[in-house]
């Protein structure tokens, strides 16, 4: 009884010609493949309607943003603010976490003028419960707080802020703000950094700022111009931003991008974003690039005579009147 | 009888992702246009003008620092809009056409911009159109909806802007008066997480038909 009724119980699909079964098969993985990429395109579309953005190097890069105790103010700021910035030589395949960059930002928006000062990495300085040194290895030993507590009593200033980065962060940056214009003023053609330019102005992207950032060897000075050269992105970049931020949606996307990127302790992106405001209101063109005076020295660079009386100019409201 | 080939079967996935695409694309600029009006005044039984100046809804947008996104809730996006039409209300249509003092105005701002927007404040005078001749009749507006873009820290939305523009054309007893005001809004939640105006950047231009005066207020620059 059942040998008569087999042809009937079989699946209809078994009954079909293996050639038709093959392309229905190719066509039904086609059809779903299409559907998913679609399906995911339309993810994204919905995602870029509504304004969100793909991380585009979370995990992978290094920026801390810290606020400190020490910070002299609560809510709106609105005196002198000295933030400590951070350049990291934290590189895959190259160990170490040295602050190979140094330099704090004083805004002060009574008088709407600024200095970033600028700390060769050499520099002799005495570390908090690390005996003296080069200044650069108090990140190594206790990372940008004890960076921030020995550039404190170093130069007689409250740090509020500091800003680590390393390369991958430093390049995120500049690329977050649509790349920076330097001016090249002298030759450059060092393979160590990858910085090739002639003189002139040129607008690059975060590579090519890492790059001329990095370069030392094309100057008599070394660490000193490079130092410089540091400054005068970081005042270029904020140009950037400045014109970039203008708007409450500029500002957003900017701080979502930190956000995205960037570890932050003790502060809000509100706290960020009243900081971001208060330097808003210094116009770049006014804040004064300065390298503290170094000597040379075998071990470390020691502070040359008027070193002094420029870091108390300096601490009093984060504007050099004298120097 | 329509046949269901293997084709028409599975395409039909297919097509709604396209349609699905297709509806997601047009809805991108569907931003809000300026709207005016412009005709014969309305009044109320003392005289004053009851054309209404409140603002409607424009575009909502996110910009997150990081996971988990949360879609512009609507019931937020209404908080933000009747907060700036209160504002407009005590601020701006109120004095403008019964002459009355702002008061109340500190009230939607953050306490921490008292300063500026109470009643000496250095703000004062452009956040509000208290010292400006009474308009009598209104003749044209012109309104731009609330276009908002959130700041959202995982999840939360923490900061909230909008774009502002709103102008109102009418006669007063000295003549002809124009007030428009452009910028930006900046809100935050309290503790209650209710919102309030915490910054702003408004350029208002007075203009009589002879003299055209402009005033800037911001919130970049450091409080005094």
């Amino acid at each position: 009884m059942t040998s008569s009724t087999d042809h009937a119980t079989v699946p209809r699909a078994k009954r079909r010609n293996p050639k038709r079964h093959w392309a229905v098969r190719v066509l039904r993985a086609i059809t779903i493949g299409t559907t998913v990429v679609a399906m995911a395109f339309a993810g994204l579309v919905t995602a870029w309607l509504h304004g969100a953005r793909i991380p585009l190097a979370s995990g992978k890069t290094l920026i801390k943003v810290q606020k400190f105790a020490t910070a002299n103010f609560e809510g709106e700021p609105s005196g002198t603010q000295f933030i400590l910035l951070i350049g990291s030589d934290l590189r895959p395949g190259v160990g170490g976490s040295r602050g190979d960059a140094l330099h704090v930002l004083a805004i002060n928006p009574k008088l709407k003028k600024g200095t970033i000062l600028n700390i060769p990495r050499d520099t002799c300085a005495s570390i908090p419960g690390n005996g003296s040194g080069k200044i650069n290895a108090a990140n190594a030993y206790g990372g940008p707080r004890l960076m921030a507590a020995t550039i404190n009593q170093f130069l007689g200033v409250n740090i509020g802020y500091s800003v680590l980065l390393d390369f991958a962060g430093f390049g995120a940056v500049v690329n977050g703000v649509g790349g920076v214009t330097i001016n090249v003023t002298s030759h450059m053609n060092d393979h160590d950094s990858g910085a090739y330019y002639q003189p002139g102005l040129y607008h690059v992207d975060g590579g090519g700022a890492l790059a001329y950032s990095r370069d030392r060897h094309d100057f008599p000075r070394g660490d000193i111009t490079r130092t410089e050269n540091q400054a005068s992105l970081i005042l270029a970049a904020m140009s950037q931003l400045r014109a970039r931020a203008s708007t409450p949606t500029g500002a957003f996307r900017l701080l979502a991008l930190l956000g995205q990127n960037a570890t932050i302790t003790g502060a809000s992106l509100t706290d960020l974003y009243r900081l971001g405001r208060l330097a808003q209101s210094v116009n770049p063109a006014s804040i004064r690039n300065y390298t503290i005076p170094v000597g040379g020295g075998m071990n470390c660079l020691p502070l040359l005579s008027g070193a002094a009386s420029a870091f108390a100019d300096f601490a009093d409201d984060g504007v050099l009147e004298a120097h | 009888m329509r046949s269901s080939s293997p084709l028409r079967k599975f395409a039909s996935p297919f097509a709604l992702a396209c349609a699905a695409l297709l509806v997601l694309a047009s809805c991108h600029g569907s931003s809000a246009n300026r709207s005016t009006t412009s005709g014969v005044p309305a009044t109320d039984a003392k005289g004053a003008p009851t054309v209404s100046l409140a603002l409607s809804l424009g575009s909502r947008q996110v910009q997150p620092a990081g996971l988990p996104l949360r879609p512009f809730d609507a019931a937020t996006a209404n908080a933000i809009r009747n907060l700036v039409n209160k504002y407009i209300a005590t601020g701006i249509a109120r004095p403008l056409f019964t002459g009355s003092p702002a008061t109340g105005l500190v009230g939607f701002f953050a306490s921490s911009l008292a300063n500026r927007v109470g009643v000496r404040g250095r703000d004062r005078a452009a956040l509000s159109d208290e010292s400006t001749p009474k308009i009598i009749a209104v003749t044209k507006t012109v309104k731009q909806p609330l276009n908002l873009v959130a700041l959202e820290d995982h999840g939360k939305l923490v900061m909230i802007g909008a774009q502002f523009s709103l102008s109102v054309t009418g006669t007063t007893d000295q003549g002809p008066l124009t007030v428009s005001r452009v910028g930006n809004l900046v809100f935050e939640p309290n503790s209650h997480k209710t919102w309030f105006i915490s910054g702003y950047s408004l350029i208002v231009r007075r203009d009589n038909g002879g003299t055209t005066t402009t005033l800037k207020a911001t919130t970049t620059t450091a409080a005094p």
